[in-house]
């Protein structure tokens, strides 16, 4: 449980919020009778962070966490009451972040000691959620013994895919806590965080290959696996936060270095003066016109001679000729005004990745 | 001593029950153990996806008015001019659509009856030049010509000009191929995704914790209500409104920022001081909103520094005048930064403060909505809406519906184990009948019904939307919640073994029988000799 809430602790670290991380835990070990901490979890003997202390937002545990509600939550196929913190609304431009834990096998991760998930489950929901367009991205890491088989079936586009250990392979744990007696991190996550730390900020340079390389036999003692062949982008070109971070993106309000009246990118005075009208035509619509700005009921844009003068003789005309004459008529003269008085531009185009992660933990 | 008649009767019985358990077990259990996949109309759907608008040619009436002369013909000369302009436009169309000229009193109405209330009207006027004008409050087009362009026969053309590239704008840019490759909703890096249900979250966010309250039940009522109304055919706005006190909001980071940051400190670190989140978190309650846009009014826990606020929107409250710091956030909402703490005594914003921040928060949902992206039409918000709502019909209902079906068709087959539940096939079904619907409403506009038709379609296509989304997630369609075929006869074994060895067993011992019996008589008849 250590590396599944060390890792949720990370990602919220860089700024992904509650709201788009969905936890699974098995739940059982804060207030396990075996638990010399009660209500506490630490990954590392020295006990300086207690993973479990604050701000915790499990959203399945227990025998809420089973196969059947993981492929749901993958694909969405809930009853219509299923509450929206506990699924995945992810869209076209999402970036989704998965890591699974626990124990495993060859094509397998067990569930609650109970059941298994086997590859092929989690290739054919991925190829759900393609068909749907539910994301843009996929970052799958798994940490388990013989991990990278879990991915071996995957065949969906964009997925990027890591595991601990190759086919027939252990993971191993990182350290033992003499005091509670039982191992409490492995090793792979522990260094995967490890390397994590180093990012201060959601600025960072820091690329999926440097993880990737960061990864090595002597740190992890098992080989980790990366697959790429369904990743469209070089791994050296995607961030970390790419998939470990939120960068929201804030455009300003009037600001503009170059002193220019920008309103989210509407350099064009008569654009600004136009869009204020729409809450004032709504008001009049609605009868209460008292209070409506008298320079905007003005606002009518009107087109007259001196305006189109130059255009007329030039456009107008030509255009008119050629659609009697060959049948075509090409459309120019209000176009070319339009282009005039409109310099509407947005300089400031954001792109939003929705970063979405789960975080599962069968029952070790 | 052997009975002939009950021999008869156990093999019978040992045959009754093996040609059952052949006959009808077996194929009862494979029958009950099949996954029920109901048939859809794969074919239909893949080419209705290949060419998605091969049924559609959507027709917009639009009505001449004229007063000084008759033009008993012009109709049919505009109808002309914009069908040569259309059909020979470079590229061709993605979605095919005309124009229908029609006189305005081709109809034997009179152009002051309400038919003509929500319709496309030209009106042309005499003047001493040649040009256009388009109110930006309703949806005529003004063509002002003169005596000359009559002589020259040049009106019909520029009547189609004007209708083309003005009050047709939106249609002429979008529906072009290739026009389609770009955003059709505008940046859709800063509007949501369309959804006919939007929430609206107002927020006042102060840092210090003392009282504070604001009039906006009254502006709300004053100025968002209209709003809404004027909105509501294209989507459907619910508002709630809230103060959240903190004990401290951290702007005070904002201060360290100054001197670290090359420009605009507040932008690069307002992301992660104010967040945003919590409030988006929140809006998880409201289940049957689809998109949530948020309004947040923060107040610092201490005054900020002026310098943060050079390029702010000055605002005057209770005789103070100070800066805001507006900020938007795309798919969001606004945000909204004063400069100064709310003072320890109850503080009421007044509407003269929230007035202006509505005024912008309304062109800024207008942004958020996609609909502004379309500025060169936003000088006429009603035809752009109205335009609106047919490029909302087509491209982000109807191909989303599509593509949701193709989607489904495709998984289906890929998945060959997957079930497909009958009220699967059902919602299919409704869905290809619906859009058969709208398709109509959209190439015959001319039905009478007391609703603009555009609105209609866009309702029933939001239905349309919802019944797909509905086949797609379907919650039987889980392919983990059946047994594999492969798998079949492995978890079944405990049952049938058992049964399987007593049926055979039995036929076969039944069969021995008659050996067995044979053999028990010649003995029997070897001893009477001996005797």
């Amino acid at each position: 449980m250590a590396n599944v809430l060390s890792m949720y602790r990370t990602v919220k670290r860089l700024g992904i919020p509650d709201s788009q991380i969905i936890l699974m835990l098995s739940d059982d070990v804060s207030c396990n009778s075996r638990n010399l901490f009660p209500g506490a979890v630490f990954n590392n003997k020295d006990h300086m962070l207690d993973l479990y202390g604050e701000s915790v937002e499990v959203d399945y545990r227990g025998y809420e966490v089973t196969v059947e509600n993981f492929i749901r939550l993958l694909t969405d196929r809930w009853d219509e009451d299923h509450p929206k913190s506990k699924r995945l609304l992810t869209n076209e431009n999402s970036n989704i972040f998965i890591y699974m834990t626990g124990h495993g096998g060859a094509d397998f991760l067990k569930f609650q000691d109970a059941e298994e998930i086997a590859s092929l489950d989690i290739a054919n929901a991925f190829h759900q959620m393609y068909e749907k367009k539910r994301y843009n991205e996929i970052f799958f890491m798994i940490d388990t013994c013989q991990a990278n088989t879990m991915y071996s079936k995957f065949y969906s586009p964009n997925i990027l895919a890591c595991g601990s250990s190759e086919f027939e392979e252990s993971s191993y744990s990182h350290h033992s806590d003499v005091e509670l007696g039982v191992a409490v991190i492995d090793r792979f996550t522990y260094y995967s965080l490890e390397f994590l730390e180093n990012i201060k900020d959601k600025t960072s340079n820091l690329t999926m290959k440097d993880l990737f390389d960061y990864l090595t036999f002597d740190k992890v003692h098992s080989h980790t696996g990366v697959r790429t062949d369904l990743f469209k982008r070089n791994v050296s070109d995607v961030l970390i936060t790419d998939f470990f971070g939120n960068v929201q993106e804030i455009i300003p309000d009037l600001s503009d270095s170059d002193g220019n009246n920008i309103k989210h990118g509407i350099n064009d005075e008569e654009d600004y003066y136009i869009e204020k009208t729409v809450l004032d035509l709504a008001i009049e619509a609605s009868g209460n016109s008292s209070d409506v700005l008298e320079e905007n009921k003005t606002n009518t844009l009107v087109l007259k001679e001196n305006d189109i003068n130059k255009y007329l003789h030039n456009t107008i005309k030509s255009g008119h000729d050629a659609a009697n004459s060959k049948g075509e008529g090409p459309i120019t003269w209000w176009k070319t005004l339009a282009s005039t008085t409109n310099g509407v531009i947005f300089t400031t185009l954001c792109f939003i990745l929705y970063k979405f992660v789960i975080v599962t933990e069968p029952k070790n | 001593m052997c009975n002939r008649y009950q021999k008869l009767s156990r093999r019978l019985v040992c045959i009754t029950l093996i040609l059952l358990y052949c006959f009808i077990g077996i194929p009862l259990w494979y029958k009950l153990t099949t996954v029920y996949r109901a048939q859809l109309p794969t074919q239909y759907i893949k080419s209705l996806h290949e060419n998605k608008h091969q049924d559609i040619h959507m027709v917009i009436p639009v009505y001449l008015n004229f007063s000084t002369y008759k033009f008993p013909d012009l109709d049919k000369a505009v109808q002309a001019q914009t069908d040569s302009v259309i059909s020979n436009i470079e590229n061709g169309w993605d979605v095919n659509w005309s124009l229908q000229l029609q006189n305005v009193n081709q109809n034997n109405l009179n152009y002051t009856t309400d038919f003509y209330k929500d319709k496309y009207v030209v009106q042309l006027i005499l003047d001493d030049f040649v040009g256009c004008s388009v109110p930006y409050d309703g949806k005529d087009t003004i063509v002002f010509y003169n005596e000359e362009s009559i002589l020259s026969n040049d009106l019909p053309f520029f009547i189609a000009q004007s209708l083309m590239e003005h009050t047709f704008k939106l249609e002429y840019n979008l529906l072009r191929k290739g026009a389609q490759n770009g955003n059709k909703n505008g940046d859709s890096n800063i509007a949501i995704e369309y959804s006919p249900q939007v929430h609206i979250s107002l927020s006042v966010l102060t840092g210090k914790g003392y009282p504070v309250s604001w009039e906006i039940e009254d502006i709300l009522n004053e100025y968002f209500t209209p709003f809404r109304k004027f909105i509501s055919p294209v989507v459907n706005l619910t508002v709630d409104t809230e103060i959240i006190y903190y004990n401290d909001l951290n702007l005070n980071k904002l201060h360290n920022s100054i001197g670290n940051f090359t420009h605009d400190p507040i932008i690069e670190d307002l992301s992660a001081i104010i967040d945003l989140s919590e409030l988006t978190g929140k809006n998880n309650y409201y289940a049957n909103e689809k998109s949530v846009l948020n309004l947040a009014i923060v107040f610092p826990e201490h005054d900020l520094p002026h310098s943060l606020f050079k390029n702010g929107s000055p605002v005057t409250h209770e005789n103070d005048t100070f800066a805001v710091s507006s900020f938007l956030v795309p798919q969001w909402g606004s945000l909204i930064i004063n400069e100064h703490a709310l003072p320890s005594n109850p503080v009421k914003l007044s509407k003269a403060y929230l007035k202006p921040i509505i005024y912008k928060f309304s062109n800024e949902i207008f942004q958020l909505l996609g609909l502004s992206d379309f500025k060169e039409s936003l000088s006429t918000p009603m035809l752009t809406i109205d335009s609106f709502k047919r490029i909302t019909t087509i491209y982000s209902n109807l191909d989303k519906s599509v593509d949701t079906l193709r989607s489904l068709v495709d998984m289906t087959e890929e998945l060959p184990q997957m079930a497909i539940p009958k009220q699967v096939a059902d919602d299919v079904m409704e869905a290809l009948d619906l859009r058969l619907e709208i398709v109509g409403f959209l190439n015959n506009p001319n039905d009478e019904t007391d609703e603009l038709i555009w609105d209609i379609a866009l309702r029933k296509s939001n239905e349309l939307v919802d019944i797909c989304e509905h086949a797609f997630f379907h919650k039987d369609m889980m392919q983990q919640n059946f047994v594999p075929q492969e798998h079949k006869i492995a978890v079944y074994l405990p049952l049938l073994g058992p049964i399987s060895v007593v049926c055979f067993g039995g036929l076969i011992k039944s069969l021995k029988e008659k050996s067995l019996c044979d053999g028990n008589e010649a003995d029997s008849e070897e001893t009477k000799k001996e005797k």
